[in-house]
């Protein structure tokens, strides 16, 4: 990328590469990488400082090397560029002309070096969200692609019979489900449910193009909030990914409100004061019980051995076979998290101040890893319910805001 | 199973909180007082009883404090009813200086406890009182008695007392359950209601929303442990999300307590405080010993403080991988399944 002054010189330019690209797709031969914006969470534990702070200068490898305007920033890290544009107080956005081998990493190192930065969490039931709104806004022929994607990670491997006993199907594999395609929408919306029925890895969207507003092609949702444009539009782009901001923003401020926890003091003179008990627990139940093999390999996995996605940190305190308790931390954001966990649910605890993110970054990825088929509560609502009553209030069909 | 837990008071307190939160069908709590309305109004509220009614009731045997400071307050958001709920391992004498603390209670009724909470006096309030006791022998019936023959002596001054009940707490090969039969004010729930499921864990206690209760001066192995975890996953987090940082940064031993043990600054039993603060400064002295050659970290014994000196960004990667083991930053995170290049 070269040297821009402005937002308008920017974005005219990445309006031009992204026209060309679609130009090249169509004829099936590409000689640059696409478009992809990264959408990157803030943590917002002190709203007041956070409203002129930017997070990322205080990352050792990225360099702010030029600020355009207020909220948009040239950056320099490693030996790529990018441009970063703040949206609000919760979001920013990266923009990268780079291939995803190397951005996709990038991003992911950047993330790791902050507890005041995460992704993006579209859970499958998040992208459900999403994809009923995407019925109800475009015609019945559009091309839409999906990419499903189920990681048996704590699927107990290694547990093999003594070695004169082993058949020749007594191995250490484990599943990994991948597949996408395209389909015309109206015929995705009649096999989806009856997919979804032989098969629960299809509750496990891991990529959902919206259809461009403005012309063919659309662009591609990842469940870690990348997107890529593969429209020849770049500001349809960016406020399809401003209108998926706004109703994340939203459902994650919600969460916030209901499940914080903690005493309220009360004073009633210098001697007599109360408490109240605010925030209620985030419920996530399995639909069939994990198996025990597959229950322990989480534990261990997670907490004893430190691996795995989840990124957990707690002692934990097993009161039974069937029964562990953590009083911990969710190392994304260096936040305490309390859990009980059975094979049947997990009750998570969040602490007053913890980032709703939270909820969102372990839906996305229980039902990525553990088991796709699951039920949320958020206190008394259910998060899918909670999830599409906010969009519902969201116009994705406004007009586009340059 | 282990018939103890069911008499620890901290267990009791933390299985009424959570039968006054919402959970979902078929999750292992049932929410008995919630669904029925209840919800929790207020913990450990230090309430006055007004002279008016004190001074009547020197003459009762047990007498009356001055104050008192029920565990928790329940409201029900239908008939607008506070239920004063204390908990109890097992029934206590009408001589004994227990009944002198439910004395307390009984008398806490209608508009004086209205009034005792500064709450708004065109509010009509209705107040009841509910002692949790362990199932066990006689413990609800003797309890009952005990109640009863506290009332009748406050009734006989001339002072009227709260209805009350006792609910006895029993455990069973399916869960745990919660005995009406000796709570005529809380009818609604008939005999006995189901609380918790279990499936033979030898231990089946809830989290604890509360670890360490202001009145309770013994803990048990588990709550020492929540003590201590919690206490810990604080003082990381709250270390780690303060840094890197220009200037010394102050982590107070206080403020880490009232973060991970919620009442720590209304509990009374000074030896306990002490204890649990010499804890926690073991913790903090414990996780930052093998970096202090990195870190300037002094502690300050006069203000039970660390300060620990500016930290530069380059070593947070250091402290994150010292405190974690380093091994989740091994998992290769979001390599999308896409069609980008």
């Amino acid at each position: 990328m070269g040297e821009y002054k402005t937002r308008e010189e920017l974005f005219k330019y990445l309006e031009d590469y992204s026209g060309n690209r679609k130009a090249e797709i169509s004829e099936n031969k590409t000689s640059k990488p696409l478009l992809k914006s990264y959408v990157i969470e803030t943590y917002r534990s002190n709203p007041e400082k956070q409203l002129d702070y930017n997070p990322f200068k205080d990352i050792p490898s990225i360099t702010l090397s030029h600020q355009i305007d207020e909220s948009l920033y040239k950056i320099n890290i490693s030996k790529t560029t990018g441009y970063l544009e703040k949206i609000d107080d919760r979001f920013w956005l990266f923009y990268s002309l780079d291939r995803s081998s190397e951005c996709d990493v990038l991003v992911e190192r950047i993330v790791k070096q902050t507890s005041l930065l995460d992704h993006l969490w579209i859970s499958g039931k998040l992208f459900n969200v999403f994809w009923k709104h995407l019925l109800g806004m475009h015609k019945p022929h559009r091309f839409i692609r999906m990419s499903f994607e189920f990681d048996d990670y704590f699927y107990p491997r290694g547990k093999r019979g003594p070695e004169d006993e082993q058949d020749l199907d007594d191995v250490d594999e484990r599943k990994i489900s991948r597949i996408g395609f395209t389909e015309q929408k109206d015929v995705l919306d009649t096999i989806l449910p009856r997919l979804q029925d032989v098969l629960p890895s299809f509750y496990v969207t891991s990529l959902l193009r919206f259809p461009s507003k403005t012309g063919s092609g659309g662009h591609d949702f990842y469940y870690s909030g990348k997107v890529t444009n593969r429209s020849e539009n770049f500001r349809d782009h960016r406020q399809q990914i401003l209108n998926v901001c706004d109703i994340y923003g939203k459902i994650t401020q919600q969460i916030e409100d209901e499940v914080w926890f903690g005493l309220e003091k009360n004073t009633l003179n210098i001697d007599n004061h109360y408490y109240s008990l605010k925030g209620t627990p985030v419920v996530i139940m399995f639909e069939q019980e994990l198996s025990q093999d597959k229950f322990d390999n989480f534990i261990y996995l997670t907490f004893d051995k430190k691996k795995g996605p989840f990124r957990l940190w707690g002692q934990p305190i097993r009161l039974g076979s069937r029964l562990v308790h953590i009083y911990g931390i969710d190392m994304h954001l260096w936040q305490e998290i309390y859990l009980e966990m059975t094979p049947k649910q997990f009750t998570l605890i969040l602490p007053d101040g913890t980032c709703g993110n939270t909820v969102h970054r372990l839906v996305t990825n229980i039902q990525r890893y553990l088991d796709p088929k699951i039920k949320v509560s958020i206190g008394e609502k259910d998060y899918d319910h909670l999830s599409v009553s906010i969009a519902s209030g969201v116009n994705f069909d406004e007009s586009v805001d340059y | 199973m282990n018939p103890s837990i069911i008499e620890d008071p901290l267990f009791q307190l933390n299985l009424i909180l959570f039968a006054s939160i919402y959970s979902p069908a078929g999750a292992r709590i049932i929410p008995v007082f919630h669904r029925a309305g209840y919800s929790i109004y207020k913990i450990s509220p230090k309430v006055s009883v007004p002279p008016t009614v004190s001074n009547r009731l020197q003459a009762i045997p047990t007498g009356v404090p001055n104050s008192a400071k029920p565990e928790v307050l329940l409201r029900n958001s239908q008939s607008g009813k506070v239920t004063i709920v204390e908990c109890k391992r097992n029934s206590f004498s009408s001589t004994s200086t227990t009944a002198r603390q439910a004395s307390g209670y009984l008398v806490l009724t209608d508009d004086i406890l209205r009034d005792a909470l500064a709450e708004p006096r065109h509010e009509k309030w209705t107040t009841d009182l509910l002692y949790f006791v362990t199932c066990n022998g006689d413990n609800e019936h003797l309890l009952n008695e005990c109640l009863k023959e506290l009332s009748g002596h406050i009734n006989d001054v001339g002072v009227n007392s709260n209805p009350f009940g006792v609910c006895g707490i029993e455990q069973k090969d399916d869960g745990v359950y919660f005995n009406f039969e000796y709570a005529p004010c809380m009818e609604e729930f008939g005999v006995q209601r189901k609380v918790l499921s279990t499936q033979g864990e030898e231990d089946f206690r809830t989290l604890y929303l509360i670890p360490a209760d202001v009145g309770i001066r013994q803990l048990d192995d588990y709550s020492k442990t929540v003590i201590t975890n919690r206490i810990r996953s604080s003082f990381i987090a709250l270390l780690m999300r303060s840094l890197p940082g220009k200037s010394t940064l102050v982590l107070s031993i206080e403020e880490l307590l009232q973060r991970s043990l919620l009442l720590w600054d209304i509990w009374e039993d000074t030896d306990t405080k002490r204890e649990i603060r010499s804890v926690a400064r073991e913790v903090a002295r414990k996780e930052l010993k093998s970096i202090k050659k990195k870190l300037h970290i002094e502690f300050r014994e006069d203000v039970h403080s660390f300060n620990i000196g500016p930290v530069e960004p380059k070593m947070l990667p250091r402290l994150t991988r010292y405190f974690t083991g380093g091994a989740y930053f091994e998992f290769p995170g979001q390599q999308n399944l896409g069609l980008d290049n």
